[in-house]
């Protein structure tokens, strides 16, 4: 690519320090910075998806040619290793484990701290209705709660050691051009001046997507009315921590992820009144709040509670296993008063994930509810597969980011992703509502799928994907 | 770019007067039209090439899954009409040469070539294989005929210049049709006809030939086939998959004895 003029990152401070002496030489950098610097792979955000994209595609031996730049708007991050636990954390799933492990991060992450979940128990607040997931009775681990600054930090040493990728932060883009005809390659205008140039971009730049607006691709979307609160808590005693609790009340789920023996971390979906009400407790009101959201007994309907006795029935004479017993979660006695903050949820999803010479991965493409906890799977999911398409089309001799490898991914992607999000906005909607026929459905759902074991596999298995 | 061979031609022979930068990236964005085939069939035949030269030990172990697996060997890409494949190979760090009698593919591979300055392993040249093969005795660790062979009325002394350039225990790798009621159909009536994918005439059943047959004449001239795979295409998808029956295409690996 030596038609491109280079316009290095010194050059640029160089010019950068001799403006302040001498304003003749604005004009030079202005003229300069018309010229662009061209790499191979642009990615735009360098959140969880972004920065292991970077490190994903920088460590494949197939594309070991590529020169990669990684765009942020963000300071780079520093994490130590504090006592206390980040109130952001992300439940990973057994692939987005292995590709973590694949890619040399999953031990920095390991040497410092992260809890597994041996099993997951959902249970609803109006009905008895209780669903355990777990891997028959083995401890084999259903995901792995880790902390989302300690995760950045294990991909940013990996992504340290790579020669061929760049990472630019504090940056902020003006404008992204795309080819109009397929004559012309992406071009990303910087608002200092500095111009990119690249075959491929690829925008990870989270649910406000600055590339996804440029492409004018539609995004599906709506806010839902709930406001989720995030907290570190404390439990009264030591417990054996491996199992996610997660609690539907009329106004959202409520989940504990362990983090230790002592810490769980609190995800608790309300309506935007209450959860404006919650964050103005303090810490003992706030504690108290919690822990009736987990144990408060609604007053079951009688209609109810039959027609599941009746089910229970009927799964018996059917020789299906009736619902576990509901095992309780330990009671809360503290709150970390700083870990408490909220952020508005909504449902999105872009009809297209692709262009000519653009893609979206992540929340940029695909925004979930967070009750399920596959937000950030489904966009590592995204990586794995952009990282074997275009590896595979490169060692197959085929230009980088060909429209029919493009297009593979958005089949690949869209394929997995579109259920999931449904299964999960079917979820929120079935749940976010004390009306009758639906509690008694939802309650027959629930010890129906427990019920069922390779149902509940499967559940498990495309959860996983 | 052979297995079009007739239309194409044209096709590039107007595209001369347009500034060659921008046919450069239109070419490489030009993926609607037939080309689209060709290039999809690369993420089978390039793959295959690649894997035979690994079986035969042409290629270094360290080089295995890196964009330079085809460094150090020397390849010929025979009747490479515009370089499709033949820029493939080169990309992926072989030593490669193309040739084509026909003047315009090679002017139209050479400018394409050109304009990427990553590809200086790539040579064409402007010659038949009978004549190349006079000149270039053994010289090479793997000739390629792909999607020609349908098209060449002498099969025997066309794979026979073919085996002439190859080095001892070098690769011969051949991606053809194969001549039965099956590939009728769904490659003369469906593909030139109905969907009109292929240009019509440019693929004679006739001149289909079934791996049977091409193995009697590679046994002739001294050459053991190691691999024959059936290729599928789907035609609405236009992509190219592996599959068990050799019936419609395939693609046939054979090796050189000492
Ligand atoms: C309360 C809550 C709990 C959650 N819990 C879970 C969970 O348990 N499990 C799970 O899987 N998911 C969970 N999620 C979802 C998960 O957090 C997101 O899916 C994930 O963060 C998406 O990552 P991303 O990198 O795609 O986007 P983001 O994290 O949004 O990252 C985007 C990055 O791009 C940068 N950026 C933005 N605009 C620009 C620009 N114009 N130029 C350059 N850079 C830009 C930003 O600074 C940021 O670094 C949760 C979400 C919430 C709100």
């Amino acid at each position: 690519m030596a038609k491109y003029a280079m316009f290095t990152l010194q050059n640029y401070l160089k010019l950068k320090q001799c403006t302040k002496c001498n304003s003749n030489l604005v004009r030079y950098y202005c003229s300069a910075s018309k010229q662009s610097e061209h790499y191979d792979i642009v990615i735009s955000g360098g959140g969880m998806i972004g920065s292991t994209l970077a490190c994903t595609l920088g460590k494949n031996t197939k594309l070991s040619n590529k020169r990669i730049l990684l765009l942020e708007s963000g300071k780079p991050i520093k994490w130590t290793a504090k006592e206390k636990y980040s109130n952001r954390v992300s439940a990973l799933n057994q692939n987005t484990y292995n590709l973590l492990s694949q890619i040399g991060a999953w031990k920095h992450i390991s040497a410092v701290r992260s809890a597994p979940v041996q099993d997951m128990q959902v249970w609803d607040a109006i009905s008895d209705a209780v669903i355990t997931f777990n891997r028959d009775t083995s401890s084999k681990v259903v995901a792995h709660i880790v902390e989302n600054g300690l995760l950045l930090d294990a991909i940013a040493k990996e992504l340290s050691q790579l020669t061929n990728v760049h990472i630019r932060n504090e940056v902020k883009i003006n404008k992204y051009s795309f080819p109009q005809t397929s004559a012309q390659e992406v071009t990303i205008e910087l608002e200092n001046g500095e111009v990119f140039t690249c075959n491929l971009l690829l925008g990870c730049d989270g649910f406000n997507s600055q590339v996804r607006q440029s492409m004018g691709v539609t995004f599906v979307s709506w806010k839902y009315d709930q406001k989720a609160i995030v907290a570190t808590l404390k439990f009264s005693e030591p417990v054996k921590n491996v199992t996610a609790w997660q609690r539907f009340l009329p106004t959202g789920p409520i989940a504990l992820l362990p983090l230790s023996e002592n810490y769980s971390s609190l995800v608790w979906c309300t309506s935007p009144d209450l959860a404006d009400y919650t964050l103005k407790l303090n810490e003992e009101q706030f504690v108290n709040e919690v822990n009736e959201a987990l144990w408060k007994v609604y007053t079951s309907n009688s209609i109810i509670e039959e027609s599941t006795k009746t089910f229970n029935k009927f799964l018996e004479w059917f020789q299906l296993p009736t619902s576990n017993r509901q095992q309780l979660p330990p009671k809360i006695v503290e709150v970390d008063k700083e870990s408490i903050a909220s952020f508005p949820l909504g449902f999105g999803h872009a009809t297209r994930y692709i262009a000519e010479g653009v893609v979206l991965v992540g929340d940029a493409a695909h925004r979930v509810h967070p009750l399920a906890g596959q937000g950030v799977n489904l966009g590592f999911g995204d990586v794995a597969t952009l990282n074997e398409l275009l590896g595979e089309a490169a060692y197959s001799g085929r230009e980088l980011g060909h429209i029919s490898d493009l297009r593979e991914y958005e089949t690949r992607r869209q394929r997995h992703n579109v259920p999931t999000m449904i299964a999960i906005d079917g979820l929120h909607k079935l749940y976010n509502t004390d009306f009758l026929p639906v509690v008694l459905l939802r309650s027959f759902g629930l010890q129906f799928t427990n019920a069922i074991n390779p149902l509940k596999m499967a559940f498990i298995d495309h959860a996983g994907k | 770019m052979s297995a079009i061979p007739h239309s194409n031609s044209i096709e590039n022979h107007n595209e001369e007067e347009r500034d060659p930068t921008k046919q450069k990236l239109e070419e490489r964005r030009d993926v609607d039209g037939r080309r689209i085939l060709l290039h999809n069939l690369n993420s089978l035949r390039v793959p295959f090439i690649v894997s035979s030269l690994i079986t035969t030990h042409k290629v270094k172990t360290t080089l295995i899954n890196t964009t330079k697996v085809l460094e150090g060997t020397v390849i010929l890409d025979v009747s490479c009409g515009a370089g499709i494949l033949t820029e493939s190979l080169a990309k992926l760090g072989g030593r490669v040469h193309g040739i084509d009698p026909s003047n315009d593919f090679i002017s139209t591979a050479k400018r394409r070539a050109q304009l990427d300055k990553s590809l200086s392993n790539l040579e064409y040249f402007t010659s038949t294989v009978h004549d190349y093969a006079k000149k270039n005795l053994e010289s090479y660790d793997a000739v390629i005929a792909s999607d020609i062979l349908e098209c060449v009325a002498e099969k025997e002394s066309f794979l026979e210049a073919c085996i002439r350039c190859l080095k001892p225990e070098g690769s011969l790798i051949i991606t053809t049709f194969s001549k039965t009621w099956m590939s009728w159909m769904q490659n003369v009536i469906i593909g030139q006809v109905i969907l009109n994918i292929i240009p019509r005439g440019t693929r004679k059943w006739e001149k289909f030939i079934k791996p049977e047959e091409i193995q009697e004449i590679l046994n002739k001239h001294n050459c053991r086939t190691v691999e024959i795979r059936g290729i599928n295409l789907n035609w609405m998808k236009k992509k190219w998959s592996w599959t068990l029956n050799n019936n419609h295409i395939y693609a046939l690996h054979a090796i050189k004895n000492r």
